[in-house]
């Protein structure tokens, strides 16, 4: 039995499906929409080059391309991840300047710097 | 004759998974909800279709195709590990980013809905240490 036209239909169906994938990447209401229809493509893109491989009929050789593919996909999208976990969540920097801040800066200024937050405590209180 | 029908069938049933992920992605009205169907239905389809390759690949039995059959095999274990990992990666980032969810006011009153999400935010979903 020839497979061939099989394979070939489910290629074009697939193509079909990424499109409306597509609708929620462009759609998205938020970057975290766009970046999950995004790993969708990308997910589906491993298939379709393993199709793809097998109707030319040198898989041994599109199987590669998947793999390093499918590697490429995972790390874009836990990078892009974490990048906005990251941009959502600036808190940990602060106390580190904090920190750093006293012990950079000359001795004089961190004599008077009890003195001048003393004052503003002060003139805040009353 | 029997491995051809099989791998019919595989495919065939990948590509109605594949069909159920697409229609949740774009029907869904909640990000949340959106994660879960493309968590489930991506890596079931792929593994069926990576699946139905194999047989078809090793219908002539060689050295050369059992090669690339173990490698298809390979990026079948590959995905069946990285993808929920990525789905989770993505729901954490929402999650942290305070993406709306979705509630039955919200859905009534359509696009609209968004500023009452803002409001029903402070309720209780999200615990003390993410509110700020």
């Amino acid at each position: 039995m020839n497979l061939e036209p099989f394979f070939i239909v489910m290629v074009v169906a697939i193509l079909f499906l990424m499109l409306c994938n597509l609708y929620r990447v462009v759609a998205g209401p938020t970057v975290i929409d766009r970046m999950l229809g995004v790993n969708v493509i990308g997910i589906k893109t491993t298939v379709l080059i393993v199709l793809i491989g097998i109707i030319d009929g040198r898989v041994e050789m599109f199987i590669d391309i998947t793999l390093a593919y499918a590697l490429l996909n995972f790390i874009t999208t836990l990078a892009a991840a974490r990048f906005y976990q990251r941009i959502s969540h600036p808190a940990p920097s602060e106390p580190e300047e904090s920190l750093v801040a006293p012990s950079a800066g000359p001795e004089v200024e961190e004599v008077d710097a009890p003195a001048k937050a003393s004052d503003s405590s002060r003139k805040e209180t009353p | 004759m029997i491995t051809d029908i099989l791998v019919i069938i595989a495919m065939l049933s990948g590509l109605l998974f594949f069909v159920a992920t697409t229609v949740g992605i774009i029907r869904f009205p909640d990000f949340y909800s959106r994660v879960h169907a493309a968590g489930k239905g991506d890596t079931l389809s792929t593994t069926l279709f990576l699946g139905g390759a194999i047989l078809f690949i090793m219908r002539d039995f060689s050295g050369e195709n059992l090669l690339t059959a173990g490698k298809l095999l390979l990026i079948v274990f590959y995905i069946f590990i990285a993808s929920p990992t990525a789905t989770h990666a993505i729901i954490d980032a929402g999650y942290e980013f305070r993406v709306p969810y979705w509630t039955r006011s919200s859905g009534k009153k359509g696009t609209e809905g968004d500023e009452e999400n803002e409001e029903n935010m402070d309720d209780g979903f999200y615990p003390d240490d993410l509110k700020g």
